[in-house]
């Protein structure tokens, strides 16, 4: 029987995959299995009684040495233990063991036996894990668009930073247990719960959805969600992962694209009505003058009402002028310009009653590059809007300026001022307080003045007046680059 | 604006209000007036006589102003024509042909007609300094 025992201990010791070493109390190695010699590439014939300290890199032998004290010597056995182990080669590898102590049959220590297991595979898949898990949190605290994961009940489990800015909380750990319902509308949270709840019934991702969000500082954020289903080894679903993106600049390049669409659909009407228009006003005017030739009036009455057609024709004549300038928005042709002669022909075209006195102040101008017929129209429009601003009469001042860079031209009025509510829409499409007029006069001014990489901008107070301002760059260089034009030129080129 | 040797001015646009009304005017200024309705009638009537003053709008059915005036010049080079349009813009290139091709000036609908005699009186004037525009026509 002792035989039999003794042979199934030698057949197990040399087949076990694990290393298996006895020392005796000076820490000479007494015998190892071959799974040991194997490990360390030595023989075993080399490895008897060698010093088994040797075997142990300098790092570790403190380690062995407290565990010897503390564990082996003191209760029989160590707790399992890592280390490393120096190969035959010199190169280091890991190891997992555990000792206990040999008596002889007094009960004296004789010495001691190890189980050995090479961890080298074991902890390469350690580090190669550690490493994704790395680099997963890398990504995650790095990418800009929302990444969170949940468990079946829709719980935040793990999120990142872009999210927790998202959900507007500072550390991404805070939202862990938590649930979309403590951060969204209770409708986005319904909404989205029901959308997880189908992804982990029915295993399909949710792609690309786009929502509307608000977020905590109140602005409306669009998202691209997408929420695929987590799995584990068997294939259950055990949570999912979901990413926001955030498209909102994208919705809204998208709705002015559509804006810009709609401008040009609207410019091509009004183009198209605009010409039309023109052609009868002219035979009108022709009529007009016609009568007047012919008709010798006595009392004056038909004179004036051939005066009021004219004028009507002509009022209307410069709405449809503003109406092409605006649906054509051609880039400026730059000329070599004074400008103060532009402001000069504008003023002398304009009509200006008598109960209107017109001061102008021209300030020394550079020679600039500009777009005359373009700056005459912005001028005419302006000093006209003046004009009408002071049914009771008034002054309007035309000053010139040059600084630095720049050169202003500022028009003064002593007019009826502008109602604060309506100063930020003056210079938008289709905005007018007048009865005749729709509204495209100044917005064609801003226009032409961006155009000219310039700006227009108005202060105006109720009762007192309104100023006007235009500023617009020095520019010697005729062959700039056109480059800057606004980006809403849909009808550029266009007949 | 008085007229005497009644100075011949040739219309020529499709539009039949903008013609009529130019009819009436000039002729009771005055000039002899002859209407064309498109690019084609004109070059008819600048074939059967010349005139002092052409008006001529650009934008025709057939063929268009610049076409028409430039048949015309090679029929009569002394011919002076003003061209007309509604599409200030749209037309420039026109425009800009017409006069490279010494078209006398481009006038933009609705026009004063008080502007378009002044031309016509300066035509005229430039043609005959002392009033005898005949001399120069043959």
């Amino acid at each position: 029987m002792v035989e039999d025992a003794a042979e199934r201990y030698r057949v197990l010791c040399e087949t076990i995959t694990d290393g298996i070493v006895s020392i005796d109390m000076d820490g000479r190695l007494v015998e190892c299995n071959q799974a040991f010699a194997d490990m360390l590439g030595y023989s075993r014939e080399e490895l008897k009684h060698s010093a088994y300290r040797e075997l142990t890199p300098e790092q570790w032998r403190e380690t062995d040495d407290n565990i010897l004290k503390e564990q082996i010597m003191k209760r029989g056995y160590s707790d399992e233990y890592e280390k490393e182990y120096i190969r035959k080669d010199g190169n280091l590898f890991p190891v997992s063991l555990r000792a206990w102590l040999i008596r002889d049959e007094a009960g004296r220590p004789k010495g001691m036996r190890a189980i050995i297991r090479n961890i080298t595979e074991r902890k390469k898949m350690e580090n190669e894990r550690g490493n994704e898990r790395d680099l997963l949190q890398a990504l995650m605290d790095n990418i800009p668009d929302a990444i969170y994961f949940k468990d079946v009940n829709s719980r935040f489990t793990r999120t990142n930073l872009a999210h927790a800015e998202m959900i507007g909380v500072n550390d991404p750990k805070a939202a862990i247990g938590k649930t979309d319902l403590d951060y969204y509308s209770e409708e986005f949270a319904r909404e989205a719960y029901a959308d997880e709840k189908k992804i982990v019934k029915t295993g399909t991702p949710l792609i690309n959805k786009v929502e509307k969000i608000r977020r905590p500082n109140g602005y409306a954020q669009w998202v691209s969600a997408t929420k695929v289903p987590i799995k584990d080894e068997e294939g259950k679903i055990v949570g999912i992962v979901g990413i926001s993106r955030d498209i909102t600049e994208l919705k809204r390049l998208q709705e002015e694209l559509l804006k810009s669409e709609r401008l040009a659909a609207i410019g091509q009407l009004a183009s198209a009505v605009g010409h039309e228009i023109r052609n009868p006003l002219g035979v009108i005017k022709n009529s007009v003058y016609f009568l007047g030739l012919r008709l010798k009036d006595t009392d004056g009455k038909v004179t004036k009402h051939l005066r009021i057609i004219e004028k009507e024709v002509n009022s209307a004549n410069l709405i449809v002028g503003d109406l092409l300038d605006f649906a054509r928005r051609k880039p400026p042709v730059l000329q070599e310009t004074d400008l103060n002669e532009i402001l000069r022909t504008a003023a002398s075209d304009s009509f200006i009653p008598g109960n209107i006195k017109l001061a102008m102040k021209p300030g020394e101008m550079p020679r600039m590059f500009l777009d005359q017929e373009q700056l005459r129209r912005v001028f005419l429009n302006i000093i006209l809007n003046a004009v009408q601003a002071m049914p009771d009469g008034g002054k309007l001042t035309i000053q010139t300026s040059k600084h630095d860079d720049s050169v202003r031209i500022e028009f003064t009025d002593t007019g009826v001022g502008i109602p604060e509510e309506n100063l930020p829409k003056l210079f938008t499409p289709l905005f007018s307080t007048k009865a005749k007029g729709i509204g495209l006069g100044l917005t064609v001014c801003k226009q032409i003045i961006e155009a000219h990489d310039g700006n227009i901008t108005v202060k105006s107070k109720v009762g007192e007046g309104s100023t006007f301002t235009i500023e617009l760059p020095i520019r010697t260089d005729e062959a700039r680059e056109r480059s800057t034009l606004p980006a809403e030129l849909p009808l550029e080129g266009r007949c | 604006m008085k007229i005497e040797n009644k100075a011949s001015v040739l219309i020529v646009d499709d539009d039949v209000g903008m013609n009529e009304t130019l009819y009436d005017i000039l002729t009771d200024l005055g000039y002899r007036v002859e209407v064309a309705k498109n690019g084609f009638e004109a070059m008819e009537k600048v074939r059967a006589q010349a005139f002092d003053v052409i008006l001529m709008d650009i934008k025709m059915p057939g063929i268009n102003g610049v076409e028409t005036y430039k048949e015309i010049k090679r029929m009569r080079p002394e011919a002076t024509v003003i061209m007309m349009t509604a599409y200030r813009q749209e037309m420039q290139e026109l425009v800009e042909e017409a006069v490279r091709n010494n078209a006398y000036t481009c006038i933009y609908k609705p026009f004063d007609i008080e502007k378009v005699l002044r031309l016509i009186e300066e035509i005229l004037a430039r043609k005959t300094p002392n009033r005898k525009h005949k001399k120069e026509m043959n």
